[in-house]
């Protein structure tokens, strides 16, 4: 495109040199040739702007990141002039169409379409658009293009993805450690039992009173409920861009379901807090409490008015809390006053484990793992399997 | 139904017609048939369009058309015009002269007709040889920027044409090689950006168009414009010293003392311009000064703000009092505008006499504060103001006869002088502020120097023999003025502390200097002899004969002016070298008497150059009727550019295959077999056999086999299908195998029809 307009640059000025020297009307002709080739262009172009049209259609507006949803889209000219030049722009910071050709220019004659039947898959868990974020207009002799945002961008509302860790690393010896623990004690002895209900932990199977009653009997606890994990997101938004927060907050939900949906497979009570416009708690004992954790999860919202001392004074203060064995904290960046927190629960004989979701290659020399601290860096792109 | 294809072409084939037509001069000598030469052309285009088309229903509509036009031409000619315009054609056709006088309409109809028809056949050509359209758009291209060059005049219709049609082979050319994605030829979607195309025809049809090389006046004006506004704003600036003043420099300073050195620094500070060529060089006066203590002039006393403009009129009232019908031998009113450029002052810089100033269009009488003309604000680059002042003839002896003449103001002269003040809108002086005015020269200017001997005996030898006081200022003048002019005389010494050891060391020791050396002299001793004389800065401006001239900082001086009772202030000028300068003259209508100052320039007159004689009318030579061509000529130059352009038409043909074959053999196996494909099914389209648009190959294949001679397998056409839909690529047996059938199929189509056969075989 360069070459031809420098052509046309240097045809026009030779027209000027013909007007000025010779002065014939063929010359002035000639400038004017030259010179009416631009808004000739342009007006090509504005009308094809105007007249053109985009149709794409998503099965289904809500979908989970990562998973491929069917996604129509149709390039069409129903107009009576051609379209010499189209090139169709995808929004491709947190999504992709798959076996999209980049790059293609098409020619349109009256009546021709191109359509495509593909999936698109969303990167990260939000609410933005998708699919045909413009279109790019060439005129016919390939001098100017004009750019046409799409007026009618797709919105999808994604969610965080779970991925089933079958043999984390990290958590393993955790949740060896919580089983052994039990983290559902008994402080009063409980001589009532009860039938048994579907989805009971089987733990609680009172196997004397079953083989007396030929049924299932459990033990009916009463007593204090001991949590013995308890995680905590930060919730807090940092950058104001969506290309700098949506990568980062969504891996941390993903490392939450990830590290949620383990425990809660293996029976691990655990109970997830995070600040919304005030502390918010969910507490799961099973895997029959999953779909409703992730719900919750997905429902999680991130924001720059997120106070970090409030949510951790909020922690602290909730004594039941401070009786958990374990702490997992999922942050983007840690604070002072949440390494402050981290010593006195260090201290108060707890196990902290940090998960910090971050690209950056930073020492926190304050937060170096110990005994009782583990700290695990996951960037922003990884693969969960690798670093969990 | 018509493809888009076909319709591009014929709209090329039109736009070629019509580029022969009018650069053919085809022009019908009768205005009132003219409107068939484009009828005519759309007539046999759309005859031969038909018959392209239609095949045998083509040849109906040809007759049909025929006919028509037989009738026609009967229901408008009549019967007998109508039988001679048509035997006429034919005659022409054979070569053989018409019968009737009248041949234009018929001469007019046939060339037509001929240009279309080969415009047509050129046209079709080109579709076929994409190189050769390529060649015939650098051809026209060529002769277009030859006929410019040669200044030829080419028709304004075929010259849009030409350049509609060569922004259709341009644009055809890009889309065929930009990488897009279609599904069409270039060819088709051309049809489809034909309504822009005709737009773009339209345009330049109208716009409007000259003779004559375009006047780029406005462009000159506003880059000036530009010039002068950035010139402007960048000399506003708060920078520098406030008076443009640079200490032992050749330059306008506020600073009248006797340096020792100066060095020249050229600047061009202002431009002066005046209606019409000025008679003498100018003198601007800037600043004024009244007291020298033997280094430096001080003004220590500041005269009344209307005095310059009573100089101005007292001279005036001298000159019409004593020579009322020669006063303008001695005065010379005129204006002049001055510009600053690189300079940045509040000085306003006018000669002496100046009447009034107009400063943004306002006429303003000059007003002094302490002595000197200046703006409110300091001025720069742009500052422009006009001057009307009265030029002196000083060059003349004459002039200072008058001087002698001119008398001290009487009270009618002062009643007067005052009646003319008011004229200009100043307030009546009184006699008394007059008279008070005349004290006041006297008393500043008029201060007794008291001489050292030597300096005494030097002024009376000057002055020995001289009776009237501009004899003695002539004579000390001329006197100065053999002195050695030197830029670097040194710097003055210690021993200079007055006016007095100032002229002893500068008429007895030194005896050189530079021009303030010498103005200080002479008004000192001026003053000596008892005349009122003052000391000046300004510039002296070489601008007799004149209209327009630069001033530059290096035209800086200092001159003596003297006060002559009852006329006013003369310069003097005492510095070797500067006397023809200061006094340069024009001639005087009234017979002047001899040379009374040796300095004084030799007249010359100042008259405006007559104007050129007009040059004689030339009668233009009669204009002659145009004679059409003779048709037979036409066909004559015609049957010989024949064979040419058939050999040309072969030789383009031959390259195109070459061509061809060469690319065939660049291209991938797959590609290869794509192109056999192509001509495998356009033979068996020859054959008559076509796929139809909802047919699978498969069932076309069966119906083909059907209909075709035993023998034929038409396996090419599975491995096709199984490509297009299966992505099943052709092997290089796949490609072998297409050929060998295709080969088949040709001799099939040769035995079946060699016209079909040879048409094939033409189109590759």
């Amino acid at each position: 495109m360069r070459i031809r307009r420098f052509i046309l640059a240097g045809l026009w000025v030779s027209s000027l040199a013909a007007i000025s020297f010779f002065g014939t009307p063929a010359s002035y002709r000639f400038f004017w040739a030259v010179t009416l080739i631009g808004p000739l262009s342009f007006f090509y172009l504005l009308t094809v702007v105007l007249r053109f049209k985009i149709y794409q259609q998503l099965e289904n507006r809500s979908c989970v990141s990562g998973q491929p949803v069917p996604y129509f889209f149709v390039l069409e000219n129903e107009d009576r002039f051609a379209f010499t030049g189209i090139r169709v722009k995808m929004f491709s910071s947190f999504s992709y169409v798959a076996d999209m050709p980049e790059g293609t220019e098409y020619q349109l004659l009256p009546g021709d379409r191109f359509v495509w039947r593909t999936n698109l898959i969303c990167k990260y868990r939000g609410e933005y658009e998708v699919g045909v974020r413009e279109i790019v207009a060439t005129d016919f002799f390939g001098l100017f293009s004009l750019h046409y945002k799409n007026p009618g961008a797709v919105k999808a509302l994604v969610s965080p993805r779970y991925i089933r860790l079958r043999n984390p690393k990290t958590l393993r010896d955790l949740a060896d450690y919580l089983l052994r623990e039990s983290p559902v004690c008994d402080t009063v002895p409980a001589p009532d039992v009860r039938d048994y209900s579907p989805g009971d932990d089987i733990r609680l199977l009172h196997w004397r009173a079953s083989a007396k009653a030929q049924k299932p009997i459990v033990r009916n606890r009463t007593g204090e409920e001991k949590h013995g994990l308890s995680i905590f997101l930060d919730t807090r938004r940092f950058g104001r861009k969506p290309q700098e927060f949506l990568p980062a907050e969504n891996k941390m939900l993903e490392v939450l379901l990830a590290v949620g949906g383990f425990f809660a497979e293996r029976g691990i009570g655990f109970l997830t807090r995070c600040m919304q416009t005030e502390m918010t708690e969910f507490y799961v004992r099973s895997a029959r409490d999953f779909e409703p954790f992730y719900q919750y999860c997905s429902d999680i919202r991130f924001g720059e008015e997120r106070d970090l001392s409030k949510a951790l004074a909020q922690l602290e203060d909730r004594r039941a809390g401070m009786d958990c064995g374990i702490f997992l904290f999922i942050l983007h960046k840690p604070e002072n006053e949440f390494l402050a927190l981290t010593e006195r629960l260090i201290r108060a004989g707890s196990c902290v484990v940090v998960y910090l979701v971050t690209d950056q290659q930073t020492d926190f020399p304050n937060l170096s793992p110990n005994g009782r601290r583990r700290i695990v860096t996951v960037p922003t792109e990884a693969q969960l399997e690798e670093f969990l | 139904m018509i493809s888009p294809v076909r319709v591009y072409q014929w709209c090329n084939t039109a736009l070629l017609a019509g580029i022969f037509l009018s650069l053919a001069d085809n022009a019908l000598p009768f205005d009132t048939a003219a409107a068939l030469c484009p009828l005519t052309c759309a007539f046999f285009l759309l005859l031969l369009i038909g018959i392209q088309c239609a095949g045998k229903k083509g040849y109906i509509i040809g007759a049909a058309s025929l006919l028509s036009l037989g009738v026609s031409s009967l229901a408008f000619l009549g019967p007998a015009a109508a039988f001679s315009l048509w035997t006429d054609c034919l005659l022409r056709i054979l070569g053989r002269a018409p019968s009737l006088p009248e041949t234009s309409l018929s001469d007019g109809i046939v060339r037509t007709a001929l240009l279309t028809a080969g415009a047509f056949f050129i046209q079709a050509i080109l579709e076929r040889f994409c190189k050769a359209k390529a060649v015939m758009a650098l051809l026209l291209a060529a002769c277009l920027v030859l006929g410019t060059i040669a200044k030829v005049n080419l028709p304004g219709a075929g010259v849009c044409l030409s350049f509609v049609y060569l922004a259709l082979v341009c644009a055809q050319y890009l889309q065929s090689r930009l990488p897009r994605k279609r599904k069409h030829s270039p060819g088709q979607c051309m049809a489809w950006l034909l309504p822009f195309f005709a737009l773009y025809g339209l345009l330049l049809a109208v716009l409007p168009t000259r003779d004559v090389p375009y006047d780029w006046q406005w462009m000159q004006t506003l880059c000036e414009t530009v010039r002068e506004s950035v010139l402007t704003a960048v000399h506003s600036l708060p920078f520098g010293n406030p008076e443009d003043f640079t200490a032992g420099y050749t330059d306008f300073s506020q600073n009248a003392s006797l340096l020792g050195n100066i060095e020249k620094k050229e600047r061009e500070i202002m431009t002066l311009q005046a209606p019409r060529k000025l008679y003498t060089n100018l003198y601007l006066t800037g600043d004024i000064y009244d007291t020298f203590d033997g280094r430096t002039w001080l003004q220590k006393s500041a005269p009344p703000s209307y005095d310059r403009i009573l100089d101005t009129l007292s001279a005036l009232q001298a000159c019409k009092s004593l020579r009322e019908s020669y006063w303008t031998d001695y005065l010379h009113q005129t204006s002049l505008t001055i510009r600053y450029l690189d300079f940045r002052t509040r000085y306003l810089f006018a000669p002496s006499k100046t009447q009034t100033v107009t400063l943004q269009d306002r006429s303003l009488v000059p007003r002094t504060q302490q002595g000197r003309l200046e703006f409110e604000k300091r001025k720069s680059y742009g500052t422009e103001y006009t001057l009307d002042f009265y030029q002196m003839n000083t060059g003349q002896d004459a002039f200072y006869r008058l001087l002698e003449e001119t008398m001290p103001l009487s009270a009618d002269g002062q009643k007067q002088l005052s009646d003319s003040c008011a004229s200009l809108g100043i307030r009546e002086l009184s006699l008394q502020e007059l008279s008070d005015y005349q004290a006041f020269i006297k008393e500043t200017y008029g201060q007794t120097v008291p001489l050292p001997v030597s300096v005494s005996h030097w002024l009376s030898e000057v002055t020995d023999g001289c009776e009237t006081d501009m004899e003695k200022l002539l004579a000390i003048e001329q006197a100065l003025s053999s002195y050695t002019y030197h830029a670097a005389p040194g710097a003055l010494p210690a021993s200079v502390t007055d006016e007095g050891s100032f002229l002893t060391y500068f008429l007895g020791e030194s005896r050189q200097g530079y021009c303030a050396h010498f103005a200080s002299a002479f008004v000192l001793l001026a003053r000596a002899e008892g005349i009122p004389a003052r000391y000046v800065q300004g510039y002296l401006v070489a601008a007799k004969g004149k209209t327009k001239v630069t001033v530059t900082s290096g035209m800086a001086h200092a001159w003596p002016e003297v006060y002559v009772a009852g006329f006013g202030w003369i310069p003097f000028e005492p510095t070797p070298g500067y006397g023809r300068l200061g006094h340069a003259a024009w001639q005087m209508r009234q017979e002047t008497p001899k040379s009374l100052s040796p300095n004084a320039a030799p007249a010359t007159s100042v008259v405006p150059a007559p104007a050129p004689a007009s040059p004689p009318e030339q009668s233009l030579p009669p204009e002659t009727p145009k004679t059409p061509a003779a048709l037979p000529g036409f066909l004559r130059r015609f049957a010989m550019l024949l064979p040419f352009l058939i050999l040309l038409s072969v030789l383009l043909w031959f390259l195109e295959k070459k061509a061809a074959a060469l690319t065939y053999r660049k291209l991938s196996p797959q590609e290869q077999f794509l192109h056999e494909m192509r001509r495998y099914l356009r033979l068996l389209s020859a054959l008559s056999q076509q796929r139809k648009e909802n047919e699978t190959f498969a069932q076309f294949r069966q119906k083909a086999l059907a209909a075709l001679p035993d023998g034929q397998t038409l396996q090419s056409l599975i491995a096709y299908e199984e490509w297009l839909y299966a992505d099943k690529l052709p092997g290089t047996d796949t490609l072998q195998k297409a050929r060998e059938e295709k080969e088949t199929l040709l001799c099939l189509l040769k035995q079946k029809s060699r016209w079909k056969y040879i048409r094939y075989w033409l189109q590759g």
